[in-house]
């Protein structure tokens, strides 16, 4: 019904009608349509802690009323005025290019000219040709949330990241057949800085503006899929087709302004919900996250709405679609592909066939793309170019199709499958040298190796603020045991493909008990690098890194000279069993050097076994040694 | 330097959506020109913990320009297109089939995207004659040979 109201608010019009926009105004005041939860979306206004209003929106020209930002109603009986005609722009507006006070706002105007009745044969004739253009540019069949997975290796990536995917309308075309050339409309922040401190820095404060964007859908392909090696999920949203054109025509209001941009809540997974609302406001989905706010959990907000998820897609990336052009090789036929990947040139066995010879040929492609993907898209005449290059032409000469390549939907992996990002934890136990324990332990994101697999990298560990508090019944204390700022373990399994390191670091602080310490709070920032093994499907995994870690406390009996430091170097390593969907097994190990102080060895054994019990719910029995000491204890997760 | 392209990026601010593709021609929509600075390592990590939940670009893509954005067919689309998907299109050029070809035949307006694939298999070599053939050759051969192959008749490449 909205979409046939649009499509007249963009053609030419009668005459305008100025006198009875007092009248409309003096209507909406006595419907009260400012305090309309639709109208406070649309202007993206938050309650203030005064009981007022502000709006999250940041650019002036977003507001057609001088106080529009912190007042819904003014900023509404503008909007009225604007749609008749009657907001000029200022001088230094028309000098900036900015779109009439008409063409800027037709997710409002509709929506007013729906509420109030509005004929819209009296509204002003007008032309918006922006407006006209992005119409036939996005023309809308459906949207879907797009998730692009969790990428340890580009930390700005690590959480996972979400955009929109607005389906273009094209009847006369297979709707594979235009898979790519659909819209992508991300919110991002403007950096301005690549000094990782100041961009930190900038990031919690709000101080890089945000704002929304629309790109081609195969940029967003090209960017996750193939140079990040991102698998990409996406969730197809059951929206009216009213919904959706109040959802374009409000992406292009959106466009108009900018949000500063906070890393921890208002970012780019909050945006685009905040988007969604506004265009359907029986949406619930802000209700459904909290601070911070995690891409996959503003995916789970979906699910909260029944029925709004109307279907998944998986869009495999680049390594997912190597390893599925190698899955059934045989060994011989793995070293061919690892021999072309080499080199281009190398003889193929002879006899191969040539459906053979397509599919080793196509592995040796995926192969060097993966490998050389960023280095692709800068060095022409690099290497990586150079074997693509050659290898593509001999692929080429074949002169037959290649088979289509498809790729199951990893149903594990879906991202709303994940357990809950924050966790809570309680524990009873016995510590050697402190008698009986009781333990609350509490992680603001997101997931370690020994939490359910269901939803997230199988080894991957990324966490953001683990946290735990103890009290020694026998000394009646309450004590500090553990807090990392972040701790994050990368495995990367060796195999003939990929020798890729694994890395781990850790920056927090915990209690150590052996000779230089005994029970200190000690903060530490640790660095490790090495292999990992996995076999049977990544359920077994084995690494061993090489550390490096830094330890200061004033508690501390460090290097003589500086007793509150001290400097490990030594091997770590573990081992991480899963057996079956719900059980787990992990044990670690670590021995240190620590040159020059007090006690010139450490070292640490840990155990931890976990049963997931249920949705959100995990038992764990844990051990840990070191030479001041050891404990156990019996543990209860709660994933929320 | 064909994909370090100076980039005006290859995104439009929605509310400057206006120009249409040919206006700006077609350069400057290669993958490469995405600042990818020193946003990378393990020295990021604390940066990580903040930007990252956080979901930046790590295409430090901020505003964009329309010539790369328009999808609705014809010469300049199809050649951003091209230029774009530069990578995965060689693959499924060379493969005779794939994503990007379905897509770019429908860019150019070809009802039959498996003869486009044959065809510009056929071509590959001529295509990409080495890997440093700059971006803008590589579309306008692509065209040419969409044109030149009546049968394909594909429409919209006038």
């Amino acid at each position: 019904m909205l979409l046939p109201l649009l499509a007249s608010l963009l053609g030419a019009r009668a005459a305008a009608d100025v006198s009875g926009v007092e009248a409309l105004i003096a209507r909406a005041r006595a419907e009260r349509l400012s305090g309309d939860t639709a109208w406070i979306r649309l202007g993206h206004w938050r309650r203030t802690l005064g009981g007022g209003w502000k709006s999250e929106a940041d650019g002036a020209d977003f507001f057609l009323a001088s106080e529009g930002k912190s007042d819904p109603a003014r900023e509404l009986e503008a909007t009225l005025r604007a749609i008749f005609g009657l907001v000029p722009l200022s001088a230094d507006q028309t000098a900036r290019g900015v779109l009439p006070a008409f063409c800027r706002f037709p997710a409002r105007a509709a929506w007013l000219v729906g509420k109030l009745g509005i004929d819209p044969a009296r509204l002003p004739a007008q032309r918006c040709q922006r407006l006209e253009e992005y119409w036939a540019r996005v023309a809308p069949e459906s949207v879907s949330l797009v998730f692009s997975s969790y990428y340890l290796n580009n930390p700005a990536s690590a959480f996972g990241h979400t955009f929109l995917r607005i389906r273009k309308r094209d009847q006369d075309v297979p709707r594979e057949r235009r898979e790519l050339l659909d819209s992508g409309i991300d919110f991002s922040a403007t950096a301005d800085t690549g000094n990782p401190l100041l961009y930190a820095f900038k990031g919690l404060t709000g101080l890089f503006p945000g704002s929304f964007h629309l790109f081609p859908y195969y940029y967003k392909v090209r960017e996750y899929n193939d140079y990040e090696s991102r698998d990409i999920w996406e969730y197809e949203l059951a929206l009216s087709g009213a919904q959706l054109a109040m959802l374009a025509a409000h992406i292009f209001e959106l466009g108009s302004t900018y949000f500063d941009y906070y890393y921890v809540d208002e970012n780019c997974s909050y945006h685009v919900l905040t988007a969604l609302e506004a265009a359907a406001p029986e949406l619930r989905l802000l209700d459904h996250v909290r601070v911070p706010v995690m891409p996959a959990d503003t995916v789970k907000a979906l699910f909260a709405n029944p029925g709004l998820v109307r279907g998944i897609r998986y869009r495999p990336s680049a390594m997912t679609q190597f390893r599925a052009r190698v899955e059934g090789m045989d060994a011989e036929q793995l070293t061919v592909v690892e021999g072309l990947a080499a080199d281009p040139a190398a003889p193929l066995p002879r006899g191969l066939a040539t459906p053979e010879r397509i599919r080793v040929l196509d592995a040796a492609a995926d192969l060097i793309d993966v490998r050389h993907a960023q280095e692709l898209l800068v060095e022409a005449e690099g290497p990586g170019a150079n074997l693509k290059q050659r290898l593509l032409a001999r692929r080429a000469k074949l002169l037959l199709p290649s088979p289509e390549l498809s790729v199951a939907l990893p149903s594990r992996e879906q991202p709303h499958a994940g357990h809950g990002s924050g966790r809570f934890s309680t524990a009873v136990g016995y510590s050697s040298g402190r008698g009986p324990l009781l333990s609350l332990g509490y992680r603001l994101a997101l997931h370690a190796l020994d939490d359910p697999p269901a939803g997230y990298p199988e080894l991957s560990q990324i966490e953001f603020f683990p946290a735990s508090l103890r009290f020694y019944p026998r000394d009646q204390s309450v004590e500090l045991e553990s807090i990392d700022l972040v701790n994050v373990l990368s495995l990367h399994p060796v195999s003939r493909f990929d020798q890729r390191l694994s890395w781990r670091v850790r920056a927090g602080a915990r209690r150590e008990r052996d000779g230089g310490c005994d029970g200190c709070l000690v903060g530490a920032l640790a660095l490790g690098s090495g292999f990992t093994m996995a076999a049977a499907r990544e359920s077994v995994a084995f690494f061993l890194f090489a550390d490096v870690e830094l330890q200061g406390s004033p508690a501390l009996r460090g290097i003589e000279r500086l007793p509150a430091l001290r400097i490990g170097v030594g091997p770590s390593g573990g081992l991480r069993v899963r057996m079956g969907e719900r059980l787990t097994w992990m044990g670690a190990a670590q021995w240190r050097w620590l040159p020059a102080a007090f006690a010139t060895t450490t070292w640490a054994l840990e155990s931890k076994l976990r049963w997931e019990m249920g949705p959100g719910a995990a038992v764990g029995l844990d051990a840990r040694g070191q030479p001041g000491g050891s404990e156990g204890a019996l543990q209860l997760y709660f994933f929320f | 330097m064909r994909r370090i392209a100076t980039l005006t990026m290859a995104v439009a601010g929605l509310a400057a959506t206006a120009a249409a593709a040919n206006k700006y021609g077609t350069a400057g929509c290669g993958l490469g020109s995405m600042a990818f600075g020193d946003q990378k390592g393990m020295i990021q990590i604390l940066a990580a913990t903040t930007n990252g939940l956080f979901g930046t670009q790590t295409f430090g893509i901020t505003t964009g320009t329309s010539n790369c954005a328009d999808s609705g067919g014809g010469v300049a689309s199809a050649k951003a297109f091209i230029e774009t998907n530069r990578e995965a299109l060689a693959k499924d050029i060379a493969r005779g089939q794939g994503e990007t070809v379905k897509n770019l035949a429908t860019l150019a307006g070809c009802s039959d995207a498996g003869a486009v694939g044959g065809s510009l298999q056929k071509s590959f070599s001529s295509i990409f004659p080495n890997a440093s053939t700059p971006s803008e050759k590589v579309s306008e051969s692509i065209v040419q040979t969409l044109r030149k192959d009546k049968a394909l008749a594909c429409g919209k490449l006038g």
